[in-house]
């Protein structure tokens, strides 16, 4: 009786490590992995150092990455435990948080979804001028 | 008359001045009681012997069906269930010895029956008394399981009702919607990569494909297993929150029998003291037939025979 007793405080205490040791110190990790990746998909648009087949090269295998980190982000439960404004805002803005999923729900490429998702037209580009803000 | 026969009718009558005195108090004991018990059964339930259960934090956690049994035991191991139990050991006592008295009673004839009917009614009221503390006992009890469970409710409905308004949870709930939304496109996300040109699956995609169906096997292990079974109720699965409700109704059934109890002893106990005034009656005047009887000798016509000679 005693080492049965034994046993289950001892499973218990197993139970609890495992519990502790899937709880990692910072839970937003995968979200801003995604937040990293996407800041340099966006970047691969604009930049101008590269040219029209390196941007698309480069953009595909982003695309792919974006792909599993937005999945990983959704299949994430310590996002939604860590209670942060980033996740709620994550969460709220899909369309432009999870790019890739959206854009395949919308048919249209992931860059041209972004674009579209902040109403940023062709016509909108051309009239506008640059300068300090 | 001599002084053995004086002192005899001395005895006799200290004996039944004592039974009388007995009587009479035993009467207004019962009668008062008989009221008491039915006026005023919380009052008496709060006795010595005590059960102090407490709502915390880590009962509530436990399964609905783990809680039950955990009161349970929690009682068992009182001293209010202790009493309870010598109680009923008392009261099986009283009534085996109520039943073989009532048995002997009428074989007997004269004192021997008065005396004996006294004891018996002494046996009777013992039990009242007896019957009357475990019927407090019982009352406490349930009193005191219904504040708990009560308790126990309004904490889970307390905690359910800040999960539900807690803004972790309502990110999950955001989560758990986006995450329905990506797995309707998953397939078609996959057939655009292939468009691409990027065939090869990336080793999270291969990976977490295999592990999925370990998992909803574990998931599924899970859900089926005894110790994490909802509780039932009629082979009819329900929420913890139902079967506390259940538990809820099924103290209540418990205190209206409990009240028809109250009911029935107040009537018992009346009975005893009615006894024990006929009793009383019986021994300060006597029987009827005891009292009108009028010997031969005091009629004057049987004995006139005796001062003439023929």
């Amino acid at each position: 009786m005693h080492n049965l007793s034994k046993i289950i405080i001892t499973l218990c205490l197993l139970a609890i490590t495992m519990t502790s040791v899937y709880a990692k110190p910072n839970p937003l990790f995968t979200l801003e992995n995604l937040e990293r990746e996407r800041a340099v998909f966006l970047n691969n648009l604009t930049t101008t150092k590269l040219t029209a087949y390196q941007r698309d090269q480069q953009g595909n295998h982003i695309i792919k990455r974006l792909i599993d980190m937005e999945r990983m982000v959704l299949r994430d439960d310590r996002i939604s435990l860590s209670n942060s404004v980033m996740a709620k805002k994550a969460f709220q803005n899909y369309e432009l948080t999870f790019l890739v999923h959206a854009s395949s729900e919308s048919k249209k490429a992931p860059m041209a979804h972004w674009l579209h998702a902040l109403n940023i037209t062709d016509e909108k580009i051309y009239k506008s001028q640059s300068g300090a803000r | 008359m001599t002084t053995d026969q004086n002192n005899h009718l001395k005895n006799n009558g200290l004996k039944k001045f004592s039974v009388k005195k007995g009587l009479l108090l035993a009467t207004a004991l019962m009668l008062a009681n008989s009221q008491l018990v039915y006026a005023l059964p919380i009052s008496l339930g709060t006795a010595s012997p005590d059960w102090n259960p407490v709502a915390s934090d880590k009962l509530v956690k436990l399964p609905a069906n783990i809680i039950e049994k955990r009161i349970q035991k929690d009682f068992q191991a009182s001293a209010m269930a202790t009493r309870m139990v010598e109680l009923d050991v008392d009261m099986q006592d009283n009534v085996t010895v109520i039943k073989s008295m009532l048995q002997i009673i009428p074989e007997l004839e004269g004192e021997a029956a008065q005396n004996k009917r006294f004891e018996l009614l002494q046996y009777k009221s013992e039990y009242l008394d007896l019957l009357q503390e475990s019927h407090g006992l019982h009352q406490s009890a349930l009193e005191k399981k219904q504040d708990l469970y009560s308790s126990v409710l309004d904490k889970m409905r307390l905690q359910s009702g800040k999960i539900n308004n807690n803004e972790s949870y309502q990110i999950q709930q955001a989560q758990i919607a986006a995450r329905q939304r990506m797995e309707k496109v998953i397939h078609q996300v996959d057939q655009s990569l292939m468009h691409l040109g990027l065939e090869k699956k990336s080793p999270y995609t291969d990976e977490y494909s295999k592990n999925l169906n370990q998992i909803e096997k574990l998931k599924m292990a899970i859900n089926q297993h005894q110790t994490n079974e909802s509780p039932q109720v009629n082979g009819i699965d329900i929420s913890s929150e139902e079967y506390l409700r259940q538990l809820l109704m099924a103290v209540s059934t418990e205190q209206s029998l409990l009240d028809q109890e109250a009911l029935m002893l107040s009537y018992m106990a009346k009975l005893v003291a009615l006894d024990a005034q006929a009793l009383e009656y019986e021994m300060a005047y006597g029987d009827e037939e005891s009292s009108g009887f009028i010997t031969e000798a005091s009629k004057a016509a049987s004995v006139t025979t005796l001062f003439y000679q023929e």
